[in-house]
């Protein structure tokens, strides 16, 4: 009877007892199913990059102490995370790219905005979480490698009037690279299935900013980053 | 599942790394609608027939700093006044009234007739007569106006006069009455002149002075006043090391008085600079946010003192006093001039061959000069033209100092 009233329950399409059921179902299996070994988790949620940049000085020609800075950006990001075992993880961050305006320090650091570049790191992570499989509250860390990938570098007419007034626009390219990454961070289990999730890192990256004039600028960007995400365990 | 993410992230690493990079959107932070100018030679887009610059032998003339600006913002530049051997004729359409020699109190300096006749603000070698016509026709709120280095000739001014009387002993008075043409006080100020207990300084320091608050009286009144909202002015580089005035000052050197004299005067010029300087930036304080200082007496005195630093190799020869020492070219005159760095000028007129028809790129580029011959590009690292003025890449370091002025403003 039961059975016969449920399918003519779901041949009625109501929703509100789809979800009442599946609701059930879940939380029926939420203790036996955990962050474990062959786990995956896929996260969205957004991911802000800020360089700690530590400019070099602008090659000659320019005035003495010619150097640069970067903004923050803050992106819709994700991830996917594999269980290798109920501890050890391996992580892959997805983000669109970061845009990042470059700015005027040093000498020219009441000139403001010089351009912009669009960073898309490549990154992946080895990460231990802490606390067994099943516990809501699982911090980690993690490690790896950060290929950044510099895109659409642009500059603008303060660009140009600051290194050749008059001459052909001045454009940069910045190097791509790769750097060591380090992160932190905490899973916390709201359902039984889904997981918030927030993360600190930081990237240990120097690169080199080459004009079209001939001149160049060290640079460590060093950024960190902070995120926040809602995942989903499969 | 695992090939799948990794196939996913090799991918887009293939997708990103074929985009390029290294554009130019080109944006200032403003639009400005027009680049208005007011000066003296550095900024002139060639009133004369030539710009105070390397001529090019061929093709485009080099830009003047004020062209270099303009073209930042995607505009053109050209010259207002065209002299057609005795006046000057005016082009409405140009925005460029700068002229070679101009300055703020301009006037005529003779030795001879010992007398200065001013002639500010009538005649358009006047800054102030210059923003007088500009400003006739009124400012677009999205206008940049640069007012130039003008008071770089007063300085000159100044200066010859005083070392004339200096010269003459006091025979002539130049310097009181180009003191006394500013002051209009009857001469109270200007006194004895070099005849003054102090030497005349205190009076140069005081007409300097009254020099800045004329010219930002007159902007006010005839730029703020009638619509401009962006207004740079530069201030006054430090002439006394300039080739010209590195050549008086060596001469003053080998003199009775010997380097002490030399140093005397130099610092007289540079406190009558510095008063002005000074002065210029106190008088411009009421306008914060649509007046600004370019320091082109720091920027100059920078470049001098760290030429590697800004890709110059010489700063003690010319490329004209070169150029023409090497067509073998005299000074003429009554008592000609030795030819050296500092007596070759694009404007002389006592001079065997025009020093414009020889001062250029490709004729430059064809001989070895007696400094810092760096092979066929010698003279593009140069900071000096001539006795004066300074190289195309001098021009561009000082459009550099303006831009940066000009974006530190918000303006670029």
């Amino acid at each position: 009877m039961t059975t016969t009233m449920n399918k003519h329950t779901l041949s009625t399409s109501s929703i509100a007892t789809l979800l009442a059921t599946l609701s059930a179902t879940l939380m029926c299996a939420g203790a036996a199913q955990a962050q474990q070994a062959g786990s995956w988790l896929v996260r969205v949620g957004a991911t802000s990059v800020m360089p700690q940049v530590k400019s070099g000085e602008l090659s000659t020609p320019a005035p003495p102490n010619t150097r640069i800075d970067a903004g923050s950006s803050t992106v819709l990001a994700g991830g996917v995370t594999h269980m290798l075992t109920d501890h050890w993880s391996v992580d892959i961050p997805l983000a669109l790219p970061f845009k990042n305006t470059i700015e005027g320090a040093g000498a020219i650091s009441g000139s403001g905005e010089l351009g912009e570049v669009q960073v898309v790191p490549i990154t992946g992570f080895l990460q231990y979480r802490f606390r067994e499989a099943s516990a809501p509250w699982r911090p980690y860390l993690g490690a790896g490698l950060t290929y950044a990938n510099f895109i659409q570098e642009t500059g603008n007419g303060t660009l140009t009037g600051l290194t050749n007034p008059g001459g052909p626009p001045t454009t940069l390219k910045l190097k791509d690279k790769l750097g060591l990454s380090v992160q932190a961070g905490l899973t916390w289990q709201v359902a039984p299935k889904v997981f918030v999730e927030g993360l600190v890192g930081y990237t240990f990256l120097r690169t080199r900013a080459t004009l079209n004039t001939g001149q160049t600028i060290d640079l460590r960007l060093n950024p960190v980053s902070l995120g926040l995400y809602v995942g989903y365990r499969y | 599942m695992k090939k799948q993410f990794t196939f996913v992230a090799l991918a887009t690493l293939a997708l990103l790394s074929a985009c390029g990079g290294g554009g130019n959107s080109g944006e200032t932070k403003v639009r400005v609608s027009a680049v208005k100018v007011v000066g003296a030679s550095l900024a002139d887009s060639g009133t004369f027939g030539f710009k105070f610059t390397v001529q090019a032998a061929s093709g485009t003339p080099y830009q003047v700093y004020t062209e270099r600006i303009a073209a930042t913002y995607g505009l053109g530049l050209c010259k207002h006044f065209t002299f057609t051997g005795a006046t000057f004729a005016e082009d409405a359409a140009c925005n460029n009234y700068a002229i070679a020699g101009a300055a703020v109190n301009y006037g005529t300096l003779s030795a001879n007739t010992n007398s200065f006749t001013a002639a500010s603000p009538v005649d358009p070698r006047s800054q102030i007569n210059q923003l007088i016509l500009l400003g006739a026709g009124g400012f677009a709120s999205g206008d940049l106006l640069i007012v130039g280095e003008g008071s770089s000739n007063d300085a000159a001014t100044l200066a010859t006069a005083y070392l004339t009387d200096v010269q003459t002993s006091g025979a002539t008075t130049l310097y009181p009455q180009v003191i006394t043409s500013l002051l209009q006080d009857g001469g109270a100020t200007a006194g004895l002149g070099i005849g003054a207990p102090d030497g005349g300084a205190t009076a140069g320091v005081v007409y300097m002075t009254q020099l800045a608050r004329t010219l930002v009286a007159r902007v006010k009144t005839e730029a703020l006043d009638k619509g401009a909202t962006r207004v740079a002015i530069l201030n006054t580089l430090d002439v006394t090391r300039t080739p010209r005035f590195q050549t008086v000052l060596a001469g003053i050197a080998a003199g009775p008085g010997g380097q002490a004299a030399a140093d005397d005067v130099q610092a007289l010029v540079r406190a009558w600079i510095s008063a002005y300087n000074s002065a210029l930036s106190a008088a411009v304080a009421p306008y914060a946010g649509k007046v600004v200082i370019v320091d082109a007496f720091q920027g100059f005195n920078d470049e001098l003192d760290n030429l590697a630093q800004y890709g110059l190799t010489n700063k003690t020869s010319t490329v004209c006093f070169e150029t023409f020492a090497a067509a073998g070219g005299t000074k003429t005159g009554a008592s000609p001039q030795p030819v050296l760095p500092g007596t070759i000028g694009l404007g002389d007129d006592d001079v065997s061959t025009p020093v414009p028809q020889i001062c250029n790129d490709a004729t430059a580029s064809s001989i070895t000069p007696t400094e810092n011959a760096t092979g066929t590009n010698w003279w593009t690292t140069y900071l000096f033209a001539d006795n004066f003025h300074p190289t195309p890449y001098g021009h561009q370091l000082l459009a550099q100092l303006v831009a940066k002025r000009l974006s530190e403003a918000g303006w670029l």
